[in-house]
C-alpha cells in the first residue's frame, strides 16, 4: 500500500490508530512529490524541513493523548492565494513573488491547529483569475493525468496536486469555479461552500462578494471533514455567518459516515445545463451519474433555470469590478513588486510601471474590465445591471430549490483542453465557466465529483448544488454515490 | 450690483472611539510613526475590515442632535483613488446610503435664529500622513491615522456669510464636543472642513458656479479664506469673466488662494457598495439605546443656568462653551451651593488662567471641590478674596488643598479689632501726609492706608472691618 493513494481520512484513522505515523506520511508524500512534481508542477513552494518538524510534533502531541482533529497528521497543500504566517504567498504573481504574510488565514490557521501537517503551497492562476493555471508567474501546472493537458483553475495546482498523490488533500479557493472545474479535470472530489460558511479573512481577494475557501480532495467524505474543521463564523470576517446561520457541523460530520443513502432525496436536472457546446461524453457521463442516483433513490427530475448564459456575462462584470478595486493596493509602495533602477516621472508614472510590471496579462485584462463596468457613465449599463440580473438569478436558483434538494449537472462543457488553447481565445475560457459561475453568484454550495472519463481518458465530473449551508445533503449524495461507483479511486499513471 | 455670498460646509470630524473604525488598533494621537497599525488597517492582502460599533452609536448620537433621518440599513461603499497615504488604494465611505440625512441646525445670527440644512453625515476612515524628510529628499508614510473613525457632516449651502459660517461651525463643535464624539481638536486635525463657495446678485434664485478649498483647520484661515474667495468671485464677475468650478488651495501666509484642479479633472472615484461589510441595521431599538443616553446639550445646558441659577445669558454663554467647562461650574455650584460665585470664578480667575497660561481652559487641572471648598472659604470668611485668588493659583499649579494650604501657611484672615487697630495706629503715624490728605476730602489717601495696612499683614486682614476701623481712626486723628 502506498501511502499517497490513502484518502485523508483513511490516513487519519491510520494516524490516529498508530499504524503509520504523522512524519513517516509526511515523508512517503513528500518522496511522492519528489518523484512526480517536476512533470506535474503542482507547487510554487514546498517546505520539507518545516514539514517534518511539523508533522513530528504532531505525533508528539497525538502521543501525549491531545485530542485532534480526525486528520490530525495528515499532510496537506494550499493554494498559493491563502494567506500562511512566516511562508510567502504569492497569488502567483510576480507583484507578490517575496510576499511573506504576518498572519494565517483563518481557514489554515484551523487545520493547522486541528494537527494539518503543511506540505506546501500550490500554483494558481495569477491572483485566481483564470481557469487553466496557466496565467502563474510561476509557470504552468500540467494535468497528472495527460501532461499536455492543463489541470483546471484557478486551483490547478491544490487539484493536480490532489489527483497526482503529491498532497492527501489541498485548499483551494473558488470565485467562479475555480475548485470545481480544476477538481472536474483532474479527477479529484471539490467543494465550494456556501458563501458566508468559511472565513474569507486570509484570502487574497479577488472577487470579495463571490470568493470562498473550500476543500478539495479524493473523498466526499474527506470534504466534508476538512469542511468541518475550517467552516464557522470569525470576528474577522464580518461576512462570515454568525453561529446559528451557519452550516451545522454536526450533521456535515454525520454524513461524512459510511452507510448514507440518498433516499426520497429530490433531485432536478436542469435543461439549460446541457445546452450547445455541451461535450457528447460529458453529457454522457452526467446523465449516467443522475441515473445513478435515481437508481440509489433519489427522485431526479427535469428543471428550468433562468438566465444560465447570462451569468457569465454577469460574473465577469461583478467579479472584475471588485477585482479592480481588491488589487488596487498593489501600488509598489508598501509591499511587493515596485520598479527598481528605472527613472519615474511622477507618481502616476510609479505606479503605472510597478502595475504594468508587476500584473500579468490576464490580470491587467480584469483590473481594466472592472474599472471600465465602475467607471462614471458606465456604472448603471454594466455594474448596476448585473447586480440586477444576480438578484434574478438568485431567485431562479432558490425557486428551483423549494421544489429540489440539489441540482444537478457538469461542472465544465468539456474534458480539460490543451495547453495553450484558452490562453490564445480568453472570451472563448469565459464562455467555460457557464456551469460554475451561478453557484458563486447566488452564495449556493456546489460539490464536483468525478463520474467518468472521456474517450482518450480524460476525468469527467458532476456537479450537484444545494441549499445554502446545506452541505451536509451536498456531502451526504457524494459519499453515497462514490460507495456505489468507482471513478474517484482512479488516478492516473505518473 | 451688490452680490450674496453661499457657503456650504463638508466638516470631517475625527472621532474620539478608543479604536479605529475597522480593526482594534488604538486611535490616539501622535506616537512613533507606524506602531497603531496592523494588517486590517494597513491594507494587507487578505485583510478584512470589521466594523467597530461605537462609530455607529456615536454617529447615531450625532444624527439625532441634528435632528438627521437615520438610514435604517446604512452601507459603506469604497471610494477608488490611488495615493501613497490610502494602502489600500481605496477609502471605505458611504456614498449610497450615509447614515444620517436631512437633518439641520439653529444658529444665532444678527438677525435672529437661522435653520442650516444638514445634507448628510456619513462615516469613513481617515487615511494616513505624508511626511516629507527634506534632509534626504523623500517622502515619508506614516499609517498610524489610517482608520481612525471619522464623520462627514455636510451642510447645504444655506450659509449667506463668513459670519455666518464661523457660527455655525462654532456651533455644531460645541455640539460634538458635548455629545462625547470628538475632541475637535483642529491643531491635531481632528476637525476639518472642505469649503465650497459660490456668489449670487442679491435676489437670484440659482446658484453661482462654485469653488471648493479642501482641509482647512483653523476657523480663523476659514472665515478669511471665504471673504476673499467671494472678492475674487465678485471682481471676475465685475469684469466679465467666468468663474471656474474648481478646486483651490488657500495659502494661509499669502492670505489668498490657488487653482489645484479643475472640475475636468476632477477623479471618478468608481464608489461602489463594499462587499467586504455587511448592511447595519440600525433598529429603532438601537437608535433609542442611544437616545436614552444622550448627554445634554449646550442650548440645553444654558437655559438651565438661566432659570436655576439666575446666571446672565453671557455668563451661562461661555460655561457652556465646553463641555469640560460646563462639568466643571456644575460640580462646583453643586458642591459650593453658590452659582453666581461658582460663575464668577469661572469668568474671572480660571478664564484669565488659561489666557495666561496659553492653554484652552477645558485643559487647566482644577478639581471642583477644590474649587468649591475656596469658595466656601471666602463666604465664611476664613479667608479674604485677594488670598483666595492665590490660593486658586496654587491649586492650578501645586495642585494643593485649599484648607491645608491655609492652614500651613497661616492664611486666615484676621478679623482680630484690636489686632487690626494696632497696625493702624502704626500705618498712619508713619504717614501723617494722608491724614492731611484725607482731611482735605482726597479719598484716594484712603485706599493708600487701606493697601498699606493690608501689606503689614501680609494680605490677611478682614477687608470690611479693616475699612470701618480705619475710617473711625482717621475721622477721629
Amino acid at each position: 500500500m502506498d501511502i499517497y493513494t490513502l484518502s485523508a481520512l483513511e490516513l487519519g484513522h491510520k494516524i490516529a490508530g498508530r499504524e503509520i505515523s504523522a512524519p513517516e506520511a509526511t515523508q512517503a508524500m513528500l518522496d511522492r512529490i519528489t518523484a512526480t512534481d517536476q512533470t506535474v508542477k503542482a507547487y510554487l513552494t514546498v517546505v520539507p524541513e518545516q514539514a517534518l518538524a511539523q508533522a513530528a510534533l504532531i505525533q508528539q502531541r497525538l502521543d501525549n493523548g491531545e485530542q485532534l482533529m480526525p486528520l490530525a497528521g495528515v499532510p496537506m497543500a494550499i493554494k498559493d492565494n491563502i494567506s500562511t504566517k512566516g511562508l510567502r504567498t504569492t497569488c502567483g504573481s510576480k507583484m507578490l513573488w517575496d510576499y511573506v504574510p504576518p498572519y494565517n488565514a483563518t481557514a489554515a490557521d484551523r487545520l493547522l491547529a486541528g494537527g494539518a501537517v503543511l506540505l506546501g503551497k500550490t500554483n494558481l492562476d495569477e491572483f485566481a483569475m483564470g481557469n487553466t493555471t496557466e496565467t502563474s508567474y510561476g509557470g504552468i501546472t500540467t494535468n497528472p493525468w495527460a501532461s499536455d493537458r492543463v489541470p483546471g483553475g484557478s486551483s490547478g495546482g491544490s487539484a493536480a496536486a490532489v489527483a497526482a498523490g503529491e498532497a492527501v488533500y489541498a485548499l483551494g479557493s473558488d470565485t467562479g469555479g475555480s475548485i470545481r472545474q480544476p477538481a472536474s479535470y483532474c479527477g479529484v472530489t471539490g467543494l465550494k461552500p456556501t458563501y458566508g460558511a468559511v472565513s474569507r479573512f486570509g484570502l487574497v481577494a479577488y472577487g470579495s462578494s463571490l470568493d470562498q475557501i473550500g476543500p478539495l480532495a479524493k473523498t466526499a467524505a474527506d470534504c466534508g471533514a476538512i469542511l468541518a474543521q475550517i467552516a464557522g463564523p470569525d470576528s474577522k470576517d464580518s461576512t462570515a455567518m454568525p453561529a446559528g446561520r451557519n452550516l451545522d457541523t454536526t450533521a456535515l460530520l454525520k454524513s461524512i459516515e459510511p452507510g448514507q443513502s440518498v433516499k426520497g432525496l429530490k433531485i432536478g436536472i436542469p435543461a439549460e445545463y446541457f445546452g450547445e457546446g455541451l461535450q457528447p461524453e460529458v453529457r454522457t457521463a452526467v446523465e449516467a451519474a443522475a441515473a445513478q442516483l435515481a437508481e440509489l433513490g433519489a427522485t431526479v427530475e427535469p428543471c428550468h433555470l433562468p438566465l444560465v448564459e447570462e451569468g457569465i456575462a454577469t460574473y465577469y462584470l461583478i467579479a472584475t469590478a471588485e477585482a479592480s478595486a481588491n488589487l488596487a493596493r498593489y501600488d509598489g509602495i508598501q509591499y511587493g513588486f515596485r520598479p527598481t533602477g528605472q527613472a519615474y516621472e511622477d507618481l502616476a508614472d510609479f505606479y503605472a510601471q510597478a502595475r504594468t510590471e508587476g500584473f500579468g496579462p490576464e490580470v491587467r485584462r480584469r483590473i481594466m474590465l472592472g474599472t471600465f463596468a465602475l467607471s462614471s457613465g458606465y456604472y448603471d449599463a454594466y455594474y448596476l445591471k448585473a447586480l440586477k440580473v444576480r438578484k434574478l438569478l438568485q431567485q431562479g436558483y432558490r425557486e428551483a430549490l423549494s421544489r429540489f434538494d440539489l441540482l444537478i449537472g457538469p461542472v465544465a462543457p468539456t474534458t480539460a483542453p490543451k495547453i495553450g488553447t484558452t490562453l490564445s481565445d480568453p472570451l472563448q475560457g469565459y464562455l467555460a465557466d457557464i456551469y460554475t459561475v451561478a453557484a458563486n453568484l447566488t452564495g449556493l454550495p456546489g460539490l464536483s465529483l468525478p463520474c467518468g472519463f472521456d474517450q482518450i481518458g480524460l476525468p469527467i465530473g458532476v456537479q450537484l448544488i444545494g441549499r445554502a449551508f446545506d452541505e451536509a445533503t451536498l456531502v451526504r449524495t457524494g459519499v453515497t454515490y462514490q460507495e456505489a461507483t468507482g471513478y474517484h479511486r482512479q488516478s492516473p499513471a505518473l | 450690483m451688490s452680490y450674496e455670498t453661499v457657503i456650504g460646509l463638508e466638516v470631517h470630524v475625527e472621532l474620539s472611539t478608543a479604536s479605529k473604525i475597522f480593526c482594534s488598533c488604538e486611535t490616539t494621537f501622535g506616537g512613533e510613526p507606524n506602531t497603531h497599525c496592523c494588517p486590517v488597517c494597513t491594507g494587507l492582502p487578505g485583510a478584512l475590515p470589521v466594523l467597530n460599533e461605537q462609530v455607529v452609536d456615536y454617529a447615531i448620537r450625532t444624527c439625532l442632535a441634528t435632528h438627521c433621518a437615520i438610514t435604517p440599513l446604512t452601507r459603506f461603499d469604497r471610494k477608488n483613488y490611488f495615493y501613497p497615504d490610502l494602502p489600500k488604494a481605496y477609502q471605505i465611505s458611504q456614498l449610497h446610503k450615509p447614515i444620517g440625512r436631512n437633518g439641520h441646525l439653529e444658529i444665532e445670527t444678527a438677525e435672529g435664529l437661522k435653520k442650516i440644512g444638514i445634507h448628510e453625515i456619513h462615516m469613513e476612515e481617515d487615511a494616513g500622513k505624508l511626511i516629507h524628510d527634506p534632509w534626504e529628499d523623500c517622502t515619508l508614510v506614516d499609517y498610524n491615522r489610517c482608520g481612525v473613525p471619522l464623520l462627514e457632516i455636510v451642510s447645504e449651502p444655506d450659509l449667506r456669510s463668513a459670519e455666518e459660517a464661523l457660527i455655525y461651525l462654532e456651533k455644531l463643535r460645541s455640539i460634538l464636543q458635548f455629545l462625547g464624539v470628538s475632541d475637535c481638536r483642529m491643531e491635531q486635525g481632528s476637525l476639518r472642513a472642505d469649503v465650497n463657495v459660490s456668489v449670487r446678485p442679491v435676489g437670484s434664485q440659482t446658484f453661482g458656479t462654485r469653488t471648493e478649498m479642501k482641509n482647512m483647520n483653523s476657523f480663523k484661515a476659514i472665515g478669511r479664506a471665504i471673504v476673499a474667495e467671494a472678492k475674487r468671485q465678485i471682481d471676475l464677475i465685475e469684469d466679465g469673466k467666468t468663474i471656474k468650478q474648481e478646486t483651490r488651495r488657500w495659502d494661509e501666509n499669502k492670505d489668498s488662494s490657488f487653482a489645484m484642479r479643475s472640475k475636468e479633472d476632477a477623479m471618478d472615484y468608481r464608489y461602489f457598495p463594499d462587499p467586504d461589510l455587511v448592511a447595519i441595521n440600525i433598529t429603532p431599538d438601537w437608535i433609542e439605546r442611544v437616545r436614552s443616553g444622550l448627554a445634554e446639550l449646550p442650548e440645553s445646558r444654558r437655559a438651565r443656568y438661566i432659570a436655576d441659577w439666575q446666571l446672565s445669558e453671557y455668563e451661562a454663554g461661555v460655561l457652556t462653551t465646553h463641555p469640560a467647562i460646563a462639568n466643571l461650574f456644575e460640580e462646583t455650584a453643586t458642591l459650593s451651593g453658590r452659582p453666581k460665585d461658582a460663575a464668577s470664578w469661572m469668568l474671572g480667575e480660571f478664564m484669565q488662567a488659561a489666557k495666561e497660561q496659553e492653554c484652552e481652559p477645558q485643559d487647566l487641572h482644577m478639581p471642583a471641590q477644590s474649587l468649591a471648598t475656596l469658595i466656601a472659604r471666602v463666604a465664611e470668611g476664613v479667608v479674604n478674596r485677594n488670598t483666595a485668588k492665590k490660593i486658586f493659583t496654587q491649586i492650578l499649579e501645586n495642585k494643593v488643598d485649599p484648607d491645608a494650604y491655609i492652614e500651613q501657611n497661616g492664611l486666615r484672615m484676621v478679623s482680630n479689632p484690636d489686632a487690626l487697630k494696632d497696625k493702624i495706629a502704626e500705618i498712619i503715624a508713619a504717614n501723617p501726609q494722608s491724614i492731611v490728605d484725607y482731611k482735605a476730602g482726597k479719598t484716594k489717601a484712603m485706599g493708600f492706608l487701606v493697601g498699606q495696612v493690608m501689606r503689614a499683614m501680609q494680605g490677611k486682614a478682614d477687608p470690611q472691618l479693616l475699612n470701618e476701623l480705619l475710617k473711625d481712626a482717621l475721622d477721629r486723628a
